[in-house]
């Protein structure tokens, strides 16, 4: 039995150890380690240590950079997209350090230098921002037990919303009233028109659901048992498109942060090539 | 936007796909329905007569996806970034406002000032130059240093380690330094460029270390004074003897007032209202010594001629040595009888035969030929000279007679320290002895002259009694400077400053804290020998310690790093600059 | 309250006959003929009459000469019998893959894979049109059996062809090194696989012109069962070729002597339950309750032999509270039964069954009988037997992923695509890079029965069990022989939507074409468009594997065999 539990620890380190994140999260330190020795070799003969420092973050750029391209290969037959993925967090994260050992400041002076560090503070910033809502964003769409495609939500907020006014509509004729039609009308056709209570939705608040329940509970009292079915067929479909509101929220967010990243990135690349080219020119 | 898409979608290139749900196919005269059964199949109604479809929706306009927009996005921002940054280099490429995409910091204010009117290219020299040399620049690299020497200027080698030429290790001397390896520009315009890191000595330097306390070496044996001063003066004598034993205060020829404040206060003697370099240096010998010494120098005589005999000077004169003195007492009584017609005239032509004239102008200043004349005749008729003189004048100066020792003597005695022309006889003595290359002169005169010249017991104005080492030593000698206090220059690359020191304790008392008196020292040997050697030489201070420093020079305290005590130029000039603005305003 | 309700007579068994052509006459001649002629017909029951079988799940094909009656690795439900004339046999190794119309995609080179970014086509479902005109009957959907003298690899396989095909009287002899066999009038072929569901394992092509009558699975099911000749030739059939290997493959008789297995094999009784196309009744009612048809044994019940799974899956249920709780599920190679009789033998206590066995669909099965067992297997056994009941011992929460496969019968899938919810961003990284796989068409939907955070997508699962291939005219559909993916010939695909309304899960979708300027090809006969089917095809044209898999940034898409993955999980 002890000989058993010590197996199951034993696998588990290694499943915590020998995988494929830890060796690149090992290979990165390595080749850090080797790089950053190296400029330190090259600082004490009084070399230029910024010269091994500076090209070796470039290095790191183009690798970062050329993840959006492998991603665009998508068909290319080379390391898979999430061993890129990894690759680039890892990355990304590190080369903050081989940053500040090429930077050696907070901010660097020079209006063009420092809006090369800026704009590498800020693609740091929203990549780990990207990654902090790769990992949670998820989660909490699962969560929702629904499930819908992100290009599909115009659709079937329409249907929903044909479906709400097909039954209003029925109710109607049915029932010879006009206040389910008239609410619809005045308020509940405002919600189904298209996604509402976005930021509350990304911060995980219940707004939508709430304003729902508010809106059928206010006008219970006008209705007769018949015309109630109808509403309770409104207030399930107005849930359910409550719930796609949050896909839309949750979704939208875990595209939008690549409209920061993205540009961010390339003009820092753009800079960067400044930033060679001068310093080739002027300096070394 | 938040409507239902039909079932066509968009065209290829982002316009609306067509307003009809489908394209109605001929067969036969018939028009058949074709929408696909995913999209609802075959419709009821079919098509209209005339072959359209019966079923018409309002055109669209497609929203481009999110990917499309974050192509574009990317694309317009990276455009503007690239047209803003080629706006500002295009109109103002030379000016402050196109140099902003180029400079990575500001230039520190002194250089800025300096380059002010040349702009970029007094460093970088491509700036100016056209594109070919742009692109070659990539290639190839930069020289700044270059530019750095327009204006400053450095010892030989200018671009070696220290500026100096190390004899010892050959390595080192191969060694050449860019400026840029240790001064930074372009990082803004307070930004103290001469500021070194221990890091930045630690690069060549071997033994390495970051803190003063902790890694610097013990400072050597006998630190600071391991050479002698020009002058022998024996700290240690003076303190516990001079200035205390009343055998010597009491001496009615020394001032006991004087002895008492300075036997315990060092500023008595040295002078700190100028400190500025490391050294403090002494006050003169009117202030501090002639109150005891003056005495001393006045009691000595330089004799020039005696009735019978060959003087060290006469001897000189007649370029006759000691053991040919005999033979040649004939010459000398010549000589004398010389004398007795024109003094004068017959001394400039002994000194002109000597060809040692050339320098040395001041060696019979203010003789009194009439004086000589009346010797001479006296002493060729083989009398003895009686001169009458006042007693002012009767002990100093140009004399003859009797003197102390009641020998007939014509004779020359200092009146003060700085005798002139006991000096210039010193210094001819020092420069005959030191080269006297064509053998003209008898070396066994210039001998003779040199050990009646520094004899410390007989010797004229008493001169070698301290300035013996001065008088002596080769290093000395030959930088011209004998007589004055001498600066160290033995270590170069040490920048010791008393000034902030002094301020900060009691001047008067605390000297002692470091430079603590060394009683059993051998100072005095040195001086005894007749060869001086410099690594036999004892200071009669004991040697000051790295703990003296580092109580107060450590982490957390007072900034102890290499440039606070060592400089790293050696003589470092900026005369060029002025050249340039002399040219500059001429032109 | 919105229901409306229509209605319509209750489906009977022969509504739909195999052959609406078939005639009463036909039927007459065909019972002339001695294989019907000594069958005693009073055995049928009155609703199954031999001739209603005859007439409803027979029909009668005409062949050329060359032409090809059953393909090599084709799945069917039909056996044969052929009438007239003379067919030929190609045993394994068979004709080479071009002659049977699934030529295996070639594998792009890495400047082909890379080139697909630009190359790729801005229309849907583009196609090089060229290569069908070649082969315009295929495109009208004309004949559906294709000749093996028509195709341009025939020079491939025959010594010497002749020179006008239509005039020949007989297809001429194949070369030496393929191995033949010819059969003549009265001999029935083809009923293995239509009876255990296994894939056919040879080519048989007419030889002269003949005439086959095709006997549908459902018919000759009832034939075997109430006419013993048949059924001794059909079983004898089946013992030869296929029970013996069966046997030796199942890991309860592993280290048995060969002998005792051939003893087994004679004394083994085999059976299939449920329905062939199961896919079609699950379509229309996606419930999971189990119907008492379908059930096999019975919990509580005592049993006489123990049951081995030859094809298909079986499920392994017990009575909880109003329900019925699926413990596991068996597929080809498992048993169920043996804890029980074992026990039984070793105590001398009967004891009853402790769960029941229902198919799912369709299960294959051979039954050995209780007393072969003791006699031969027990005193040896070396397995040790787990306990099925034993599994009902893990709480519910637990079983919940399997009874959710089997609900949806994933069990089938071999390489479902699972997409992990909790992991994915939603990019759509994986449809673009299958997109970008094949010509600008993404294979599959990002979209599916969701498990906790497991989504089953839209994509083909490379069925253990393949339906869909069932009936497929020309074979276009068909299982690879090295990696076993189920793979659309589009070259030989005539668009008539049989795999694509077979499949129980939608993966396939049948789609319009169009040239490579983005015209839609249309039907010269009759304006409408040409389809074709399209399905996931695990990118094997790709190198790497499927670019879906690789296309993940997050790691939160996987192939998997989902029966190891069930298993894994649990």
């Amino acid at each position: 039995m002890g000989a058993k539990k010590t197996n199951i620890v034993v696998k588990k380190l290694r499943d915590i150890f020998l995988n494929i994140n830890m060796l690149f999260l090992a290979s990165t330190l390595v080749l850090y380690f080797l790089i950053l020795y190296y400029a330190y070799r090259v600082d004490l003969l009084l070399g230029r240590s910024e010269i091994i420092t500076g090209y070796s973050l470039l290095f790191v750029i183009l690798f970062l950079i050329f993840f959006n391209v492998r991603k665009r290969l998508t068909v290319l037959p080379v390391i898979k997209v999430s061993h890129w993925t990894k690759l680039h967090i890892v990355q990304g994260c590190f080369c903050i350090i081989l940053y500040f050992s090429h930077v050696k400041t907070l901010m660097p002076l020079g209006a063009n230098e420092i809006a090369l560090a800026i704009l590498f503070y800020l693609s740091v910033i929203t990549g780990l921002l990207g990654y902090f809502f790769n990992k949670t964003i998820p989660r909490r769409l699962t969560e929702s037990n629904i499930e819908i495609i992100y290009e599909k939500i115009p659709s079937v907020i329409s249907d929903v919303r044909d479906q709400v006014e097909k039954i209003i509509i029925k109710c109607a004729t049915e029932n010879n009233t006009d206040t389910l039609t008239r609410h619809y009308v005045e308020t509940l056709n405002w919600f189904f028109v298209k996604p509402r209570f976005l930021l509350n939705h990304f911060f995980g608040g219940q707004q939508g659901r709430h304003w729902v329940d508010n809106q059928t509970q206010s006008i219970q009292h006008f209705l007769n048992d018949s015309e109630k079915q109808y509403l309770i067929e409104i207030q399930k479909l107005a849930q359910y498109k409550n719930k796609i509101d949050f896909h839309y929220s949750l979704q939208s967010c875990s595209k939008a942060w690549l409209f920061l990243h993205i540009p961010i990135s390339v003009m820092m690349l753009i800079l960067v090539f400044w930033h060679l080219l001068i310093v080739n020119i002027y300096a070394i | 936007m938040w409507k239902k898409e039909c079932w066509q979608g968009p065209r290829n290139d982002g316009r609306c796909g067509g307003v009809f749900e489908c394209k109605p196919q001929k067969n036969g005269d018939r028009y058949l329905c074709t929408r696909p059964q995913n999209a609802g199949g075959v419709c009821k109604q079919g098509p209209l007569p005339d072959g359209n479809c019966c079923l018409k929706r309002p055109a669209c306009s497609p929203v481009p996806s999110n990917r499309v927009v974050r192509k574009y996005f990317t694309l317009i921002s990276s455009i503007a970034l690239i047209s803003i940054m080629t706006l500002i280099l295009a109109l103002n490429f030379n000016n402050k406002t196109g140099s902003i995409v180029i400079e990575p910091g500001e230039l520190t204010s002194i250089h800025a000032a300096y380059t002010e009117d040349i702009g970029c290219s007094s460093c970088h020299k491509v700036h100016d130059s056209n594109l070919h040399s742009w692109i070659k620049s990539v290639f190839t690299d930069t020289d700044i240093s270059n530019q750095c020497l327009d204006c400053h200027g450095f010892h030989e080698p200018q671009m070696g380690a220290h500026n100096f030429e190390f004899n010892k290790v050959s390595t080192q001397n191969a060694l050449t330094v860019e400026c840029s390896d240790c001064h930074k520009e372009h990082k803004g315009s307070n930004f103290e460029i001469s500021e070194m890191k221990p890091s930045t000595c630690n690069n060549c330097h071997e033994k390495k270390f970051n803190e003063f306390e902790a890694g610097h070496p013990e400072f050597p044996e006998k630190f600071p004074s391991s050479m002698p001063n020009s002058i022998n003066f024996n700290h240690a004598t003076h303190l516990e003897e001079y200035f205390v034993d009343p055998k010597w205060i009491d001496k009615p020829d020394r001032d006991k007032e004087f002895a008492t404040i300075a036997k315990d206060d060092c500023t008595v003697c040295h002078s700190i209202d100028s400190v500025k370099s490391n050294r403090i240096k002494p006050k003169g010998f009117e202030e501090i010594c002639s109150s005891c010494h003056l005495q001393q120098v006045r009691s000595r005589n330089l004799v020039f001629f005696r009735p019978d005999l060959f003087t060290a000077v006469s001897g000189l004169l007649l370029n006759v040595s000691e053991d040919e003195e005999d033979e040649k007492i004939d010459d000398y009584i010549e000589m004398l009888n010389s004398f007795t017609n024109e003094p004068g005239l017959e001394l400039s032509k002994l000194i002109e035969t000597l060809d040692i004239n050339n320098g040395f102008s001041e060696l019979f200043l203010g003789i009194n030929p009439l004086l000589l004349k009346s010797t001479a005749e006296k002493w060729v008729d083989e009398e003895d000279l009686e001169t009458e003189l006042s007693e002012e004048l009767k002990y100093f100066g140009w004399l003859s007679g009797y003197d102390e020792d009641y020998e007939q003597t014509f004779r020359y005695k200092a009146y003060s320290h700085n005798d002139p022309i006991i000096k210039e006889w010193l210094e001819l003595t020092l420069n005959l002895s030191k080269k006297n290359t064509d053998g003209k002169i008898n070396e066994s005169a210039i001998e003779r002259l040199r050990e009646t010249m520094l004899d410390k017991k007989t010797g004229p104005g008493a001169c070698a009694k301290c300035h013996l080492s001065g008088l002596t030593d080769e290093v000395a000698l030959s930088t011209q400077l004998t007589w004055k206090y001498r600066i160290n220059k033995d270590r170069k690359f040490t920048n010791y400053s008393h000034g902030p020191h002094i301020n900060l304790l009691n001047p008067s008392e605390n000297c002692i804290d470091c430079h603590e008196l060394d009683k059993s020292s051998k100072y005095h040997e040195f001086f005894k020998e007749d060869n001086l050697k410099i690594n036999n030489f004892n200071s009669n201070f004991l040697s000051i310690k790295k703990e003296k420093c580092d109580t107060c020079h450590k982490r957390g305290k007072i900034d102890a790093s290499c440039t606070q005590c060592h400089r790293y130029h050696y003589e470092p000039i900026n005369k060029k600059v002025f050249n340039k603005d002399v040219k500059k305003s001429n032109s | 309250m919105f229901n409306t309700s229509v209605t319509m007579d209750r489906p009977q068994r022969w509504d739909s006959p195999f052959d609406h052509n078939m005639t009463d006459a036909q039927v007459e001649l065909l019972l002339q003929r001695p294989e019907f002629n000594l069958i005693d017909k009073s055995r049928f029951p009155s609703s199954i009459s031999l001739e209603g079988i005859l007439k409803n799940d027979c029909r009668i094909n005409r062949y050329k000469p060359g032409d090809i009656i059953v393909r090599d690795g084709d799945y069917g439900n039909s056996a044969f019998l052929l009438l007239k004339g003379k067919v030929t046999v190609v045993t394994r190794p068979g004709l080479p893959l071009e002659i049977l119309g699934r030529t295996r995609k070639k594998k792009k080179s890495f400047w082909q894979q890379i080139s697909q970014i630009w190359k790729n086509s801005p229309y849907p479902e583009a196609r090089n049109i060229s290569r069908y005109f070649d082969k315009t009957q295929i495109m009208n959907g004309l004949n559906t059996n294709s000749s093996i003298l028509n195709t341009k690899y025939s020079n491939l396989i025959f010594n010497e062809l002749p020179k006008n095909i239509d005039s020949i009287e007989s297809v001429p002899k194949l070369k030496e090194v393929y191995e033949t066999v010819t059969l003549g009038s009265g001999a029935i072929f083809g009923e293995i696989a239509a009876l255990s569901r296994v894939s056919r394992t040879a080519t048989i092509f007419a030889q002269t012109e003949s005439q086959v009558l095709e006997i549908r699975w459902q018919g000759l099911r009832e034939i075997r069962k109430y006419d013993d000749r048949w059924k001794k030739i059909i079983d004898d059939n089946f013992r030869n070729n296929l029970l013996k290997d069966t046997l030796l493959e199942n890991k309860l008789f592993k280290g048995f002597d060969e002998k005792i297995i051939e003893k087994i094999s004679k004394y083994s009784l085999f059976e299939t339950y449920g329905t062939f196309e199961w896919h079609h009744s699950f379509n229309k009612s996606n419930d999971n309750e189990t119907s008492e048809k379908d059930r096999i044994v019975q919990e509580g019940h005592y049993t006489d032999g123990v049951i081995l799974i030859a094809g298909g899956f079986g499920r392994v249920s017990k009575k909880i509270g109003n329900g019925e709780r699926t413990l596991t599920y068996l597929r080809v190679g498992d048993y169920f039964g043996l804890d029980e009789l074992y026990t039984t033998w070793k105590t001398g206590h009967e004891i009853p069954l402790e769960t029941s066995l229902t198919t799912l669909g369709y299960l294959h099965t051979i039954r050995v009988p209780a007393h072969i067992l003791e006699q031969y297997i027990f005193p040896d056994l070396k397995i040790k037997s787990s306990r099925l009941s034993d599994i009902a011992e893990r709480s519910l929460a637990e079983d919940t992923l399997l009874e959710w496969a089997v609900g949806h019968r994933y069990i089938n899938g071999t390489q479902t695509m699972l997409i992990n919810l909790d992991k994915c961003v939603r990019c759509d990284d994986c449809v673009r890079a299958c997109s970008d796989a094949h010509n600008g068409n993404p294979r599959f939907i990002r979209e599916g029965y969701v498990h906790g955070a497991q989504m089953v997508a839209n994509s083909c699962m490379h069925c253990i069990d393949p339906v869909c291939m069932i009936g497929c005219p020309t074979g276009a559909i068909h299982r690879n022989h090295d990696d076993g993916a189920v793979v659309i010939n589009d070259d030989t695909c005539i668009g008539c939507s049989t795999c694509a309304n077979s499949c129980p899960y939608k993966n396939i979708k049948m789609v319009q074409i169009r040239d490579d300027n983005g015209r839609v090809l249309l039907s010269s006969n009759n304006n409408q468009p040409i389809m074709k089917a399209t399905k996931c095809d695990l990118c094997q044209d790709q190198m790497g594997g499927p670019a879906c898999v690789r296309a993940c940034p997050h790691d939160a898409l996987e192939r998997v065999d989902f029966h190891n993955y069930v298993h894994w999980e649990s």
